[in-house]
């Protein structure tokens, strides 16, 4: 190990994970060389139309993640790059790269696209998955980062059009590609997946013009895709009338080596069908399938949604094959639940394709000496999902194995955990604070208003009418210059905006375009870049509130953005300035919950450089790990528990509070203060960030005569009694019955450890008792990943699976001694009577029942079903929006040991990037009491979710509310609240408000 | 079962000394009579208490008006206030405009009132306690009870700490409400509390029932202002003198918005204003001030309807402010100036309280 390590670290893919990775090491003080071998950043997630289980629009999401990266100080940008060497050791490695010219001097390009729409050569565009034409010279999408064109050089035909029409000079055909060494600490691997080519498959058809792959289909959902959003039929560019999904299409399939699931196709053919009867109201919608997998958070309640209200239907069969009649048409064949041969006509098939590594995926193995395992995925263990085997190079996202996006960010945070922990002592080395220039005064000048009109590609510019828009601000008092853009949020935008405000000495600004919540951060920045206080800019919602809405009514649509903008420029008119404070911070971190999700959090923040005090409330550390005795992979999880156990306990930088239980939380982000109690002692600690890593519970089933006879055990039960050597099972008969009290009404959710479980402990069985007869009684196998392996392996150990219909479950009875298990299976319609003598009962995974409590205290929402719930479902798994607290664990979902040790890693990289900071920063957008007219009536203690307001004498003897600066959220509730006005919402003030009630009446 | 003494009316003089001089209060608020008129006085001196009226029939103002701000803590002022007096003071108290330890809240039984000019024009044929008999006696010379009064469902004065009580019973019965109001009484010379059953339920679902009955009368008045342009019709008399903010009990603002630069536009502001619409009323924000102030009442108006009383325009305020305010508390099912420990709606969250719309 290398005594002087290197602040700064190589994040290998810019999708999704390698985005979230790059971001968390930047925000904690870490210098990141982004690479990709594509032009863009972005990955797959840039090309989904919609996101699963909430279908938020994938681009608006990653949007501001993309600006986000490009705008970073500390990150820079490698893309159309390749790794060609690492050398060195952890902490201090070196990494030879190759930087592929674009033909295009990236300095120099403005991404204007003039070169593209003179450019006479056609190639086929592939971030549209070949589905249109682009040019030979090309931008992939329009939010690319960085915004640059690229050139193809093999199917360049030379005749320099291009090179004419480009302005800035910034094409030399005479480029060559160059070769950096930049030295780094540690290196992050997120270079993502593959989707499995189907003309592998000859039976599925996919040189038929109506056969799709998924990835496809999206493209055709999305309003950016070749038919701008239009669901058609190929063949015929008509509304197609039926389409069908056949799932597992190059996944769970031994004889292409590609034993494994997929893991996100079940959800993403359930959501691609929601989508697409939006599009098509009277479209059918069929998917095949083997197994429904929907096993995530929310994803089952989605999965019932579709087949109840979206009217989804969903065929259980052996995977089917394509066929096409003679005239064209498409059918498929297959083998319904009664084991008769079906045939249903379609006008569309989707491919629910599956995932396999990256190409190139053993080339960077070589490159890095890491091993892949036999899918040629990245071999990682079971505890420690995150780990290559080499110090100093870790893994995340769909190369460690397939896995949706919230998997996918958590596993980008955890490694950016993993991989600055190497190198923390060396944090803010390498870094440079970002700069604004110093900001104008403005105080005493008229207002000067900038307003620029946002087409968001066809988003606004097909239903509202932009230029007019542009002409009619243009009339608006206080308005001195106004614009239509392309995308107001580009990156190439931002410098432009900022050449206008310096040009017209811009003092106030206005971008009408989508919602302030995904960009209002984006062109506050682009202001301060100008050198105007942020709170000089004003959004008005054109998209959102206007063109999506009004869609059908274009010419109500443009007199509405009129209004819209008219009503933003009257409140630009009367914006202020306002400042933020820099206010002390505490470094320590308190985490809450002893099980392995909050002792791998307590063990990474201490390898962060930063204090820990560990509380759980039992005697005993380890939660729910303590049942688990077995695993998979034949990892021992109790010699992880005394690991995890003994690092905790003996680690100086921890403090471990075992019997303590949290009285009272208070403060804010940086300053917390926390009442415990420990048998009665009274003890209060200050922390700048919290943890919620409070675990979950084993459900006491109600059903299945469980607790009634000592043969009926759940799996945690019978992994004690296995392990201390309580059973005999030597030709013993042993049922187990899956989704006890889960996927039930009252219960909703899938729990998702449970398939593996009982298939874990099914192979346990086996292994020990090859003479026990084994029964799964399940209603789908939600073997997820490569887990299907182990499903496989099951089976071929004998053990019996049978599925049961939710409307016919399992029958359990006594008679006698005799213990009976009645199910009738669903493949032969035949009931069998099973006679165990063990019962083993997969029982749900439900919240702890000190959930309410701790939301209480921390103000956290819980899901309705009493999990905490997360600041967003796709892109901040493990944030809160309480800023400051943190979500890991099963506290957040059900989950397995190694997606636990993702998440808690994943928890202290965002918490690094809270504690890296010097100090917080209230914000500008704040209530503030004025004393002299405040009542102390205390409507504004009442009502302000936060807690913020307090009631205080003041020094004239008045009693007043006080609003303290650093916890205020500036949400407005105490303002709308008091009855004097004697809160001010700064950049909401009475005032500004009223302006725009006005221009909304005037004429 | 209640702690109370029948006093009769005469012994209630001696009562309210009682409370000054054996140190239960420092200070007396208590309605007495002033020739032909009945006016309120702020009592220390025992031998000022005079000739207590709190049974008159009168009402000027709802006297909690002048309790705002009554934050002093070593000091206890007796009120003796009707209930819808006793209502607002209770609805300041959990708005912190007054210190709960710093009264003794005394309610009387009201049956209804006249407007104090109306009262003082008739005192003689009136009286001291309003009868059914004397109102419709009235009603033929054409004075009415106020039409607040016509919806008052709280008419007991079962508020509070002590309550004095005269409707359907044979004699005036003081009656400890709490025990605060037991430990004041008992440090009377001359009281001594005994137990006794006193069922005025009846009484109170017939007070109900006509309230219900005034309340719909009153609904159908508001039906024809039901329309902001019949509103503006109603309100284009208002000469935005802001009378009806000053004498309401629960209007506590320090200082309103309407006095506020933003709120009472001046000079130059005003032509700004003018400037954007093409015109503006003069004085201006009369519509505003009314909507806003029906907003920030609605759901705190105990419905004494003061505000109409001090109206100089003659405009029916009642059914702007207490008819529409009631609406609204019983959309959140809340009764104002009741119960202390219920939380005033506007500092409450739930999910369904609007369901179904």
């Amino acid at each position: 190990m290398s005594e002087d390590k290197i602040g700064a670290v190589l994040v290998v893919g810019a999708g999704i994970a390698g985005m979230q990775s790059a971001l968390d090491l930047a925000d904690s003080g870490f210098k990141v060389y982004l690479l990709t071998e594509y032009p863009s950043i972005g990955g797959y997630m840039a090309k989904l139309d919609k996101t699963f289980p909430t279908n938020d629009c994938a681009m608006c999401i990653i949007s501001p993640k993309l600006v986000d990266v490009a705008g970073h100080p500390n990150i820079e940008l490698l893309t159309n790059c390749d790794l060609l060497e690492l050398s060195g050791e952890p902490g201090s490695f070196k990494a030879r790269i190759r930087k592929r010219t674009r033909y295009v001097d990236e300095e120099k390009c403005t991404g204007c696209g003039s070169c593209i729409s003179v450019c006479p050569v056609e190639i086929l565009d592939g971030f549209n998955e070949n589905l249109r034409g682009t040019k030979n010279i090309f931008i992939p999408f329009p939010q690319a980062v960085p915004l640059k064109a690229t050139r193809r050089k093999e199917t360049c035909m030379g005749c320099g059009l291009c090179k004419v029409v480009c302005e800035s000079g910034a094409i030399d055909f005479n480029l060559t590609d160059s070769e950096i060494t930049i030295d780094i600490g540690s290196v992050v691997l997120a270079p993502g997946y593959k989707t499995f080519d189907p003309e592998l498959m000859k039976e599925y058809r996919y040189d038929h013009p109506d056969v799709l792959r998924s990835i496809e289909f999206e493209r055709f959902l999305a309003p950016t895709g070749p038919t701008g959003g239009h669901v058609i039929k190929p063949s015929t560019g008509e509304e197609p009338k039926s389409i069908a999904w056949i799932q597992c299409v190059g996944s769970r399939n031994e004889r292409l080596d590609r034993g494994y699931c997929s893991s996100v196709c079940c959800t993403y053919a359930i959501k691609e069908a929601v989508i697409a009867k939006e599009h098509v109201p009277d479209l059918s919608c069929t998917i095949f399938y083997m197994d429904m997998r929907t096993f995530g958070k929310g994803f089952e309640e989605y999965y019932n949604r579709a087949k109840d209200e979206y009217g989804i239907e969903f065929i259980r069969c052996r995977v089917p094959s394509v066929k096409v009649r003679t005239d064209g048409g498409l059918f498929i064949r297959y083998e319904n639940e009664e084991g008769e041969i079906e045939e249903r006509e379609f006008d569309v098939v989707v491919l629910s394709v599956g995932f396999q590594p990256p190409d190139g995926n053993r080339e960077l193995a070589r490159i890095l000496g890491i091993d892949l395992n036999k899918f040629g995925f990245c071999e990682t263990g079971e505890f420690t999902p995150l780990e290559t085997g080499r110090e100093g190079i870790y893994v995340c996202g769909a190369f460690v194995e397939p896995k949706d996006i919230p998997e996918t960010v958590a596993q980008g945070s955890g490694a950016s955990a993993k991989a600055s922990a190497l190198i923390s002592t060396s944090r803010h080395t390498q870094v440079t604070e970002r700069e604004f220039p110093p900001e104008r005064d403005v105080s005493g000048e008229l207002p000067r208003i900038g307003v620029f009109v946002c087409h968001c590609g066809i988003n606004i510019a097909s239903v509202v009418d932009v230029l007019a828009v542009v002409e009619y601000a243009k009339t608006l008092p206080g308005v001195v210059y106004a614009e239509n853009d392309l995308y107001a949020c580009s990156q190439d935008n931002q410098k432009h905006i900022q050449e206008v405000i310096k040009e017209y000495n811009l003092n106030r600004v206005i971008v009408a375009s989508c919602s302030p919540r995904t960009h209002e951060p984006l062109f506050r920045n682009t202001c301060r870049e100008a050198g105007l206080n942020p709170y000089l800019f004003e959004m008005a919602n054109i998209r959102d509130q206007c063109s999506w809405v009004h869609m059908h009514e274009p010419e109500k649509a443009t007199e509405k953005a009129k209004d819209l903008v008219r009503m933003a420029v009257a409140k630009a008119n009367m914006l202020q300035p306002l400042k933020t404070i820099p206010i002390e911070m505490n470094h320590e971190c308190m985490v809450i919950g002893g099980g392995i999700a909050g002792m791998t959090a307590a063990s990474e923040m201490t390898r962060q450089g930063y204090r820990v005090y560990l509380i759980e409330k039992e005697a005993e550390l380890g939660g729910n790990l303590r049942s688990i005795r077995y695993s998979l992979s034949g990892e021992d999880p109790q010699e992880l528990l005394r690991r995890m156990i003994e690092e905790v306990e003996t680690n100086p930088m921890i403090e471990v509070m075992k019997s303590t239980t949290i009285d009272s939380i208070e403060g804010y982000i940086g300053n917390f203060k926390v009442n415990l109690s420990r048998n009665g002692e009274k003890r209060e600690i200050g922390c700048g960030v919290i943890i919620v890593a409070t675990g979950a519970e084993e459900y006491k089933p109600k059903e299945y005569l469980y607790g009634e006879d000592e043969r009926i055990v759940t799996q945690h039960e019978f992994e004690e009694l296995m392990d201390e050597g309580k059973l005999d099972l030597s030709g013993k008969t042993v049922v187990m019955i899956q989704c006890v009290g889960s996927r039930e009404e009252e219960r909703t959710y899938c729990s998702r450890v449970c398939c593996a479980t009982a298939i874990k402990n099914s192979i346990v069985i086996k292994e020990n008792y090859p003479d026990a007869d084994v029964y799964i009684l399940y209603r789908d196998i939600r073997a997820y990943g490569f887990k299907e392996e182990y499903y496989r392996r099951a089976r071929d150990l004998g053990v019996i699976f049978i599925r049961y219909e939710k409307d016919e479950k399992p029958e359990v009875t006594k008679d006698g001694d005799l213990l009976k298990v009645g199910v009738v299976d669903q493949l032969l319609k035949e009931k069998f009577i099973i006679e165990p003598d063990l019962l083993v009962l997969s029982a749900a995974t439900i919240p702890a029942a000190d959930n309410p409590r701790i939301s209480e205290l921390l103000k956290l929402p819980l899901t309705e079903h009493g999990f905490f719930l997360e600041a967003h479902a796709k892109l901040r798994p493990v944030d809160f929006a309480t800023d400051g607290v943190f979500l890991c664990g099963l506290a957040h979902s059900p989950k397995l040991i190694g997606e636990t040790v993702s998440q808690a890693c994943a928890a202290v990289s965002r918490a690094c990037t809270v504690l890296s900071r010097p100090f917080i920063e209230s914000e500008g957008t704040i209530a503030k009491v004025n004393e002299l007219i405040c009542s102390g009536c205390g409507v504004c203690v009442a009502a302000c979710p936060y807690e913020v307001p307090e009631l205080v004498v003041n020094e004239r003897g008045a009693l007043v509310a006080r609003i303290n600066e650093a916890k205020c959220k500036g949400c407005g509730v105490c303002g709308c609240g008091c009855p004097s006005s004697a809160i001010t919402m700064n950049h909401f003030m009475d005032m500004q408000i009223m302006a725009q009630i006005d221009a909304f009446g005037a004429t | 079962m209640v702690k109370c003494i029948e006093t009769g009316d005469e012994a209630l003089k001696d009562l309210f000394k009682g409370l000054l001089s054996s140190g239960a209060v420092d200070g007396l608020i208590l309605p007495q009579r002033a020739g032909k008129s009945v006016i309120y006085t702020l009592v220390t001196d025992p031998g000022k208490v005079k000739d207590p009226a709190i049974f008159a029939p009168s009402f000027g103002f709802n006297a909690a008006n002048i309790l705002r701000k009554w934050l002093i803590e070593d000091k206890v002022l007796g009120l003796v206030f009707k209930p819808c007096e006793a209502r607002a003071t209770i609805e300041l108290i959990k708005l912190e405009q007054i210190n709960p330890d710093a009264i003794l809240l005394i309610s009387v039984d009201c049956p209804g009132t006249f407007k104090n000019e109306d009262y003082t024009a008739n005192t003689d044929e009136i009286g001291d306690k309003l009868t059914d008999e004397i109102k419709s006696k009235l009603s033929e010379k054409g004075v009415e009870v106020r039409a607040a009064c016509t919806m008052c469902e709280t008419k007991l004065g079962e508020i509070g700490d002590i309550g004095i009580w005269h409707m359907g019973l044979g004699s005036t019965t003081v009656v400890a409400l709490s025990e605060k109001g037991e430990a004041a009484l008992s440090k009377v010379e001359g009281i001594t509390l005994g137990d006794k059953d006193i069922d005025r339920s009846s009484l109170q679902s017939e007070i109900k029932s006509a309230a219900e009955s005034g309340r719909e009368a009153l609904k159908k008045e508001l039906e024809s202002l039901n329309d902001p342009l019949k509103l503006l019709d109603v309100l284009n008399d208002c000469i935005v003198c802001k009378n009806c903010r000053d004498i309401c009990p629960v209007c506590y603002c320090k200082e309103c918005f309407f006095e506020q630069s933003l709120g009472n536009p001046r000079g130059g502001d005003l032509l700004n204003i003018a400037n954007t619409r093409g015109d503006v009323r003069i004085p201006p924000y009369g519509l505003f001030y009314h909507l806003t102030r029906a907003y920030h009442v609605c759901v705190t108006c105990i419905g004494c309807g003061a505000c109409e009383d001090a109206c100089p325009k003659g405009i029916p305020l009642t059914l702007i402010y207490p008819v529409v305010a009631r609406n609204v508390q019983d959309l959140f099912e809340y009764v104002p100036g009741m119960d202390l420990e219920e939380p005033i709606p506007l500092t409450t969250y739930q999910e369904d309280e609007l369901e179904p719309r």
